[in-house]
């Protein structure tokens, strides 16, 4: 199977999930909100610390397991997610590779906004996606991000998966090129959510490292573990 | 593998073997027993072979068991003799999903070839009934070139020469303004393109024929496709660039606007049913030992180790580095492949985007439209770098360059990003000239596309008016036909053969034969176009609507695809052109089949891979 990376695992996971999952649960926590024209691009101006500070690191330090082989393997931040699709997925990952920040980025406010254009430096033909210092140094902080749901195949969910730009494609029914890297796996702490097309704020915290699941064979580089998602009208 | 694709590959391959096996019926020995099984042989019949190009025979029959009566012969002899080698038995089956499956004996043979020119019969008997196919190994020839450039552009009919020759060199009272490079070969032809499976092709089913001079199908690269569900396990055919290498140790070159492992370029080394069997094809030439000196293009996601953010393969190999321990010099930027050439190196793989390089619209005219943070290499660079590292090679080269983008954008409807592309594909092919007049003069260009596009001009659009219109009959008013159409405005006072700007009072009513429902406006799109989109964005296979951010101005058309799905237009059947020069050339002026053009280019250079120096008889002339 030469198929690589997330989406057809996703599909599958989304599809046996789908079997299982119930999907009656009450949407209390979506609140539908008028969004101000620039609530999340306004505010929390990084400031370069220039040493990394006790209080910037992530409140939840992955735990370092050490392997058969001797290799540390991190574990992704704990998560009290409650019992179903989302769990299973949040605990079928491993982070793989943490990345490393050399400017540790701390923030005057939180949630801190983030967007998706801050997501990358570049594109590097060699080392593939440079992440910003802003997203290294936002793993296991509380943020808040705009972007809409990918297509799903259920009509509540407890996690999806939010991208830049309105998907028209179900991205888990076409090919891995087609899959876009300006994403984010959000887990739902709380209840379910209704499927929208309308943009959504999501606030929870953040988890940045390629995370991948030797099982399923998925993979994520930035997941959120979301106490709230707004609908944005 | 998904399930949905497994399914798919499934019925297309029932599919595929129902249709062979009605094809090949009638030429049968039919003695009388109903419950003979259906019989598979590949080769199909009528392929055609160098002799020592290495090849691989399966035969499949759909039953439980071989019947008693089983066997093989070639020429009345056993196969097992005959070929000189033990075939290897295996079964599998195949089938929808949801059943029934069908039992597949096989048995192949690996690695064979032909030592001379003649015909043979391949014979299998199975259940009382007899299938045979006939084989011919054609006498090699040699017209004294000594290296081969095939430029390839992708999608490209007459009709796209046309119209981008009219927006690059203008025409004046019915002639004009000049001509391509291509219209000055000296050779052209026709070329058809049908595939084993279908009348219509993809990209890989054709460039396969050029590269091995066998059919193949949808979404094959080097192989004859059998009934298993593994992709890499059908009967493989040698390839012209493996040939080379193998028996002469010429140069080989892949230079492509695509991923290199797309199916154009991959068809150059790569061997495997399922095109988009991306990161396996980027991995081939390292793992099959086939490394071409010279590979430039786009797909950097496919060479990146799973756990780098962006890559798209499914293990962790890091390929740059694997290329580079294998001695290439590996350059990401134009400014870097062009310092690298200030001594060309003996390797070179420049890979300039994650993905499909950038058109030259975009490059070019549309800047903000770039997705890739390197400064890309147009194809006329690439093409002449390409030259100037295999002609170190004093056995001579093979280089396969592909204008991708006129078929990329020419599917959906993006006419000007089509035909700017044509125009640099034009401009390559130009450069490419003037370098073989300057450094090898024995070398024979051939220029052609894999398929076309039903494209065509049927007028004149005033912008103005259609703009001002409100009504849909108004917009249609402003089309002109015949006298009317008059001629586009565009300008080239720069002299570089590109239209100076693309926003022009007067255009060409550009169509295609093919389409969803969508809005036309006859005019350039300043972002890539999205012409349809699916009515239900759950389920692609939902039906095609049009998008309404595209062309909100234009007239509606009704399409006439089918409407699950199908949001973009589609190949078309149409022979498409073929031009050469150079030694050999003159095998390109007729009307040939797709298999051909591989014969034609080994004919040029004398190709004979069952000499021990791989070359044919002294040249002819």
């Amino acid at each position: 199977m030469r198929y690589p990376i997330y989406l057809i695992t996703i599909l599958f996971i989304l599809l046996s999930l789908t079997l299982s999952a119930c999907s009656g649960a009450a949407a209390s926590e979506v609140s539908r909100v008028t969004p101000l024209p620039t609530a999340v691009d306004a505010t929390a101006t990084p400031t370069v610390a220039s040493t990394p500070t006790p209080t910037a690191s992530p409140t939840l330090t992955p735990v370092v397991l050490t392997t058969a082989d001797g290799a540390a393997t991190p574990l992704p931040l704990s998560n009290d997610l409650p019992e179903g699709s989302a769990a299973a997925i949040a605990a079928a990952t491993d982070i793989a590779l943490k990345p490393t920040v050399e400017n540790r980025l701390t923030f005057d406010q939180s949630p801190v906004p983030i967007k998706f254009a801050e997501f990358y430096e570049k594109y590097d033909i060699r080392k593939g996606l440079i992440l910003t210092d802003k997203l290294v140094s936002l793993d296991g902080q509380t943020v808040t991000m705009e972007g809409y749901m990918a297509p799903p195949l259920k009509s509540a969910l407890d996690f999806f998966v939010l991208t830049r730009v309105r998907l028209a494609f179900c991205p888990f029914c076409s090919s891995a090129a087609d899959w876009p890297d300006d994403i984010a796996l959000v887990y739902l702490v709380g209840d379910a959510v209704p499927v929208t097309i309308q943009p959504v704020r999501v606030t929870g915290r953040m988890e940045v490292g390629i995370s991948h699941d030797e099982e399923t064979g998925m993979v994520s580089l930035v997941r959120i573990y979301a106490d709230k998602v707004e609908v944005l009208q | 593998m998904s399930k949905r694709l497994l399914t798919v590959y499934r019925l297309f391959a029932i599919g595929l073997i129902l249709a062979m096996l009605l094809a090949v019926r009638p030429a049968s020995q039919a003695t009388a027993q109903q419950e003979a099984p259906p019989v598979l042989i590949l080769p199909i019949d009528r392929a055609t072979f160098l002799p020592g190009a290495m090849f691989d025979v399966r035969i499949e029959v759909h039953a439980d068991e071989l019947p008693a009566d089983f066997a093989v012969t070639v020429d009345d002899q056993d196969a097992t003799k005959f070929f000189g080698a033990k075939a290897t038995e295996e079964s599998w089956e195949f089938g929808p999903e949801e059943g029934p499956l069908t039992p597949v004996q096989s048995l192949v043979w690996r690695e064979l070839s032909f030592s001379e020119p003649g015909d043979h019969t391949v014979a299998v008997t199975a259940g009382g009934e007899t299938t045979q196919v006939t084989w011919s190994v054609l006498e090699p020839q040699n017209a004294g070139a000594k290296n081969v450039i095939l430029f390839i552009a992708d999608g490209m009919s007459i009709a796209e020469i046309t119209a981008a020759r009219m927006m690059s060199r203008g025409n004046t009272e019915g002639k004009y303004n000049g001509a391509f490079a291509m219209d000055e070969m000296e050779e052209i032809g026709l070329v058809h393109t049908s595939g084993m499976d279908s009348m219509i092709t993809d990209s890989a089913n054709s460039a396969s024929a050029y590269n091995t001079g066998h059919k193949s199908a949808v979404n094959a690269l080097g192989v004859y496709p059998d009934t298993s569900a593994e992709t890499t396990d059908d009967p493989m055919q040698e390839t012209f660039a493996e040939m080379v290498k193998r028996t002469r140790d010429m140069a080989v070159g892949i230079v492509t606007t695509a991923n290199w492992t797309d199916a154009t370029p991959a068809a150059v080394f790569a061997h495997t049913r399922r095109r988009s069997d991306q990161n396996y094809i980027a991995a081939e030439p390292l793992d099959d030992g086939l490394l071409p000196e010279v590979i430039l293009g786009g797909g950097s996601r496919h060479m990146l180790a799973q756990d780098t953010p962006g890559s798209r393969r499914d293990d962790d190999r890091d390929l740059f580095t694997e290329y580079e321990d294998a001695g290439y010099t590996v350059v990401t930027t134009a400014a870097d492949m062009e310092a690298a050439m200030a001594t060309p190196p003996e390797r070179l793989l420049g890979l300039f985007h994650s993905n499909n390089m950038d058109v030259w619209l975009d490059r070019n005219v549309y800047t903000d439209n770039i997705t890739a943070d390197t400064d890309q290499p147009g194809l006329v660079e690439m093409t002449t770098t390409a030259l100037d590292v295999l002609n170190q090679n004093e056995n001579g080269f093979y280089l396969q360059v592909e204008a991708a983008s006129v078929d990329k954008q020419m599917h959906p409807l993006d006419y000007e990003r089509a035909l700017a592309d044509l125009i640099e594909f034009d401009e390559a092919i130009a450069a490419a000239q003037e370098w073989v007049q300057a450094n090898a003069p024995d070398t024979l260009i051939v220029v052609t596309a894999d398929h076309g596009h039903g494209f065509d001009v049927y007028g004149g659009v005033d912008v103005e008016a259609f703009n001002a219109a409100t009504t849909d009959d108004e917009k249609r008013a402003a089309i002109g036909t015949y006298a009317d159409a008059g001629y586009p405005d565009y300008v080239d006072a720069d002299g570089d053969h590109f239209p100076d700007s693309w926003v022009v009072k007067r255009t060409m009513a550009m169509f295609v034969n093919n389409f969803p429902d969508y809005t036309e406006d006859f005019q350039v799109s300043p972002v890539p176009r999205v012409p349809a989109i699916p009515s239900d964005p759950e389920d692609d296979s939902s039906r095609a609507v049009d998008n309404p951010d595209d062309d909100p101005n234009g007239i509606p058309l009704q399409g006439n695809l089918p409407v699950a799905g199908a949001t973009t237009g589609v190949h078309t059947m149409q022979d498409v052109p073929i031009f050469a020069s150079g030694p050999g050339a003159e095998f390109f002026g007729r009307v040939m089949d797709n298999t051909e053009v591989f014969f034609g280019m080994a004919d040029a250079i004398g190709l004979d891979p069952s000499a021990a120096d791989g070359l044919a008889v002294a040249a002819t002339k």
